[in-house]
């Protein structure tokens, strides 16, 4: 097991590297100029190079990008353009209100899809497997900005259940989960409807192999053969889906961030896209390979636990 | 127009005088239910339950997080705000208007004769935050020097090229010397963001963490900073003058504005400006809320490449402005929250011509178009970005040209591309905004050709225009400086270098135990609150 992560981590390397080249380039290909976002009515040429020379952009690109590169693989993201504080800071100050968020979402995809999906599956065609399978598919249609709204207009103006916006400025755990309950829901809810979805067509997949059959011949009752052969062999697609989901769900935070006006990287990085900040495109994207890679590779071990078979192959 | 109050009556937006009594007990009602959850969120205080308790803080909703508070870099709506608390100018303008100078720093002021000379008396005793001393006329050379200084590459480098040295007469006096008459100074500069008085030895020592520590000597000290979600700034016990009745502010960023709506709604936001014009109507007839209003010291306007054909043309540029029915424009599409305007310069603003030279007149700028040599029009593309309602004003637009022949398509980019497609003359007309103080600053972007290619993106080059735009910068004698201003923007008439639109309209909304708020220049009159019980 150990050798295995090892490798994994060895792996990921390159995929780091070519992610770094890759947001490298997009970032100096899109058109706009963080200079004269900087300077707007100030500009002149003047002012223009002088700007230009403190960010270090008067160099050539292959320069820039040996030198972030390089400061990169020490753990330097450099300073953001826009507030001059270190990226690393910016990002250390908000990060963790999007791991929460994120977190949130995704125990609420499981809570929620993976129950709904194995009852689904398993009273396939009824009137409950009709409403549950409906509303996996609402919640993976209904945009987050609407969703977010509604729930405000409800559970925060109306009832006055939840605050409507922010999050929780105290460690109090209570205080964060208020804080969390609404924002949490609309990110997760178009998860936990792909998750319902996944875990019915798999279930079904599996409650159909020949060892199910088998073990209900042999006389095992229904709730063994069900929980105990048929849901973990149904678990692989459902454990991918979720290393597949983490990215969609930090993507998808940006707008659940903006709509409850939560800090987070999210809304960080659209702000740094929207002034051409490189070093905070860079600083964030880089650090939503890494996570994308940690939770992958948390994925592979859940498969070798999940599936023995996977571990000694 | 520089009375808000008029305006609200005019457009109809409730006032801070005509509440009922019912009004109150609702906001009561309301105040009780948003309580139990104001209670919960200890920093982000509710505003209904706490009008009886001393010790409260000022909650004021802010659409964004602030970028810069060092004056140098500044130029964000939020460290503007903070930094008129936190920091203190020499002079200061009166709350609501853009031309009245009263004292901050400064007890007493005065110009030499040929306009090259500014002398400043400053108060005796006036003290740093945190225990950083004094603050001296050295304080003031170091902080206006430090704009002309390559190595902090600040903002107004070109502003600050105008003064040649500062001069320290001794501790409680300075004297700013000009290389040339400079009349817009105090407006412009000194009393605006490059005017804050910062500390030598807080920047030195914070380095490039001095956002998250800034030293001023103003009527709050910033306490703490969350980014993305709120600053704290708590009152400052040393100050001498006015501080209004909190014990501090509480900047809580609320990027959504129909989340801000909420926010003032349930009474976890007390005080915030609301710029869209929807959530405008609906927050002006909310009775739980006082309603202030103002034009905004911001013109939105069109630039026209005059690089390109047909836009070369003075015609064509006449005939687009005759085309365009700006009322309709304001009435329908912004609600009625903003105000038609044929130049540039803001009402607000030293020097505005008030003749309205373009009516709708469509016939008119079809004959004009035809005179020009395209009787069936033309096609143009459309260059906008997305916020202010800005896609539903082009959609107007491009119906109206659509009348007299032009056949304009919208290109909307964000706004980082907007401004590069500008810089590099890729467009043919494009719409933005323009906001400045002096009118110095709203005509040399958009008029004068050393401004080529940008901010003057139309390219726009007239030897006249320019003599003129730099005869009006170092006239001295107001009302001599006055007329220069009117012939510039009669000369825009004539030549329709760009078209200004419409100003849009500030509403600053507020719970209603709290009075005297006054819409101005995106920044909150807090030291002259009143809270009512």
């Amino acid at each position: 097991m150990g050798q295995f992560i090892l490798r994994r981590i060895a792996m990921s390397i390159p995929t780091l590297l070519g992610g770094f080249a890759l947001i490298f380039l997009m970032t100096r290909l899109v058109p706009g100029d963080p200079v004269l976002i900087i300077l707007e009515e100030n500009y002149t040429r003047d002012s223009y190079e002088a700007v230009q020379q403190q960010l270090g952009l008067d160099k050539p690109v292959w320069q820039q990008f040996t030198t972030s590169l390089m400061n990169a693989v020490t753990g330097d993201l450099g300073s953001s353009f826009q507030n001059k504080r270190p990226v690393s800071v910016n990002i250390a100050s908000q990060v963790g209100d999007t791991l929460q968020l994120t977190v949130a979402a995704m125990i609420i995809a499981a809570v929620i899809g993976i129950p709904a999906g194995i009852i689904s599956a398993l009273r396939r065609n009824s009137w409950v497997d009709y409403s549950a399978m409906v509303s996996a598919l609402l919640a993976l249609c209904a945009p987050s900005f609407w969703l977010g709204a509604v729930l405000i207009i409800i559970f925060s103006l109306k009832l006055g259940w939840f605050p409507a916006f922010g999050s929780a400025s105290t460690s109090n755990p209570w205080d964060i989960l208020r804080h969390l309950a609404l924002p949490g829901i609309t990110l997760g809810a178009a998860a936990a409807g792909l998750v319902a979805r996944i875990t019915r067509s798999s279930m079904l997949e599996v409650l159909a192999q020949d060892y199910v059959r088998t073990g209900r011949a042999k006389g095992l009752t229904e709730r063994v053969v069900t929980y105990q052969h048929a849901l973990r062999n149904a678990l692989i697609p459902i454990a991918t889906i979720f290393g597949v989901e983490i990215v969609a769900l930090l993507t998808g935070a940006v707008v659940v961030e903006t709509v409850f006006a939560r800090p987070g990287i999210g809304r960080l990085l659209v702000d740094a896209i929207l002034t051409r900040d490189y070093p905070q495109i860079q600083g964030i994207l880089i650090l939503f390979i890494v996570l994308a890679v940690v939770v992958n590779l948390l994925v592979d071990i859940a498969y070798g636990v999940i599936d023995p078979r996977i571990r000694h192959q | 127009m520089n009375d808000p109050q008029s305006f609200s009556k005019r457009m109809n937006i409730s006032n801070i005088s005509n509440f009922s009594r019912r009004s109150i007990l609702k906001a009561a009602a309301v105040a009780g239910a948003s309580a139990t959850i104001a209670s919960q969120l200890p920093s982000t205080a509710g505003a209904a339950n706490l009008a009886q308790d001393e010790g409260r803080k000022l909650v004021i909703g802010w659409w964004e997080d602030f970028v810069d508070l060092d004056p140098a870099q500044m130029r964000d709506s939020l460290a503007t705000e903070m930094a008129y608390k936190i920091y203190s100018n020499l002079v200061r303008l009166k709350s609501g208007s853009t031309e009245e100078l009263v004292p901050d720093l400064a007890e007493s002021w005065e110009m030499s004769e040929d306009g090259l000379e500014y002398t400043f008396n400053l108060k005796q005793g006036v003290q740093w935050h945190r225990d950083f001393g004094e603050v001296t006329a050295e304080d003031v050379k170091f902080s206006l020097m430090r704009h002309k200084d390559e190595a902090v590459g600040s903002n107004f480098v070109n502003e600050a090229s105008l003064i040649k040295d500062v001069e320290v007469v001794d501790t409680h006096t300075a004297k700013v010397l000009m290389s040339e008459p400079y009349p817009g100074f105090l407006v412009e500069f000194a009393a605006y963001r490059p005017g804050f008085i910062v500390n030598q030895k807080a920047i030195d020592e914070a380095g490039d963490r001095y956002n998250e520590q800034p030293i001023g000597s103003g009527p709050f000290v910033f306490d703490q900073w969350s980014p993305g979600q709120q600053v704290d700034l708590v009152v400052n016990e040393a100050y001498d003058g006015e501080t209004g009745p909190f014990t501090g502010i509480t900047y809580v960023v609320i990027p959504e504005e129909s989340t801000l709506e909420i926010a003032l709604e349930t009474g976890d936001v007390d005080i915030a400006y609301i710029l869209g014009p929807e959530i405008q109507a609906r927050v002006s007839e909310n009775e739980n809320l006082n309603t202030t209003s103002t034009i905004a010291p911001r013109t939105f306007y069109l630039q026209l490449n005059s690089e390109r054909e047909p836009f070369n043309d003075v015609r064509v540029r006449q005939a687009l402005w005759y085309a365009i029915d700006r009322q309709t424009l304001v009435d329908a599409v912004m609600l009625g929250f903003g105000e038609v305007t044929d130049t540039l310069l803001n009402p607000h603003v030293f020097g505005r011509l008030e003749e309205r030279a373009y009516e709708y007149d469509p016939e008119k700028a079809k004959s004009l178009l035809a005179e020009a040599g395209y009787p069936d029009g033309f096609e143009a593309s459309f260059l906008i970005y997305p916020p202010y309602g800005l896609p539903d004003v082009a959609a107007a637009t491009q119906q109206m040209l659509k009348e007299v022949g032009v056949e304009i398509t919208i290109d909307q980019r964000e706004w980082a591309q907007h401004v590069e497609l500008r810089r590099s003359g890729t467009f043919d007309i494009a719409l933005q905004p323009l906001l400045r103080l002096g009118p110095d600053q709203y005509v040399t972007p958009a008029m004068h050709s050393e401004s080529i290619p940008y901010p003057n993106a139309s390219r726009y080059s007239n030897p006249d225009m320019d003599a003129l735009i730099e005869k009006a910068r170092s006239t001295v004698d107001d009302e001599e400086r006055k007329d220069v201003y009117y012939e510039i923007q009669r000369l825009a008439h004539e030549e329709a270098p760009v078209i200004p639109m419409y100003f849009p309209v500030f509403i600053l909304a507020s719970q209603l135990n709290i009075q005297g708020a006054v819409s101005g220049l995106l920044t909150v009159n807090v030291t002259e609150l009143t809270l009512e019980s």
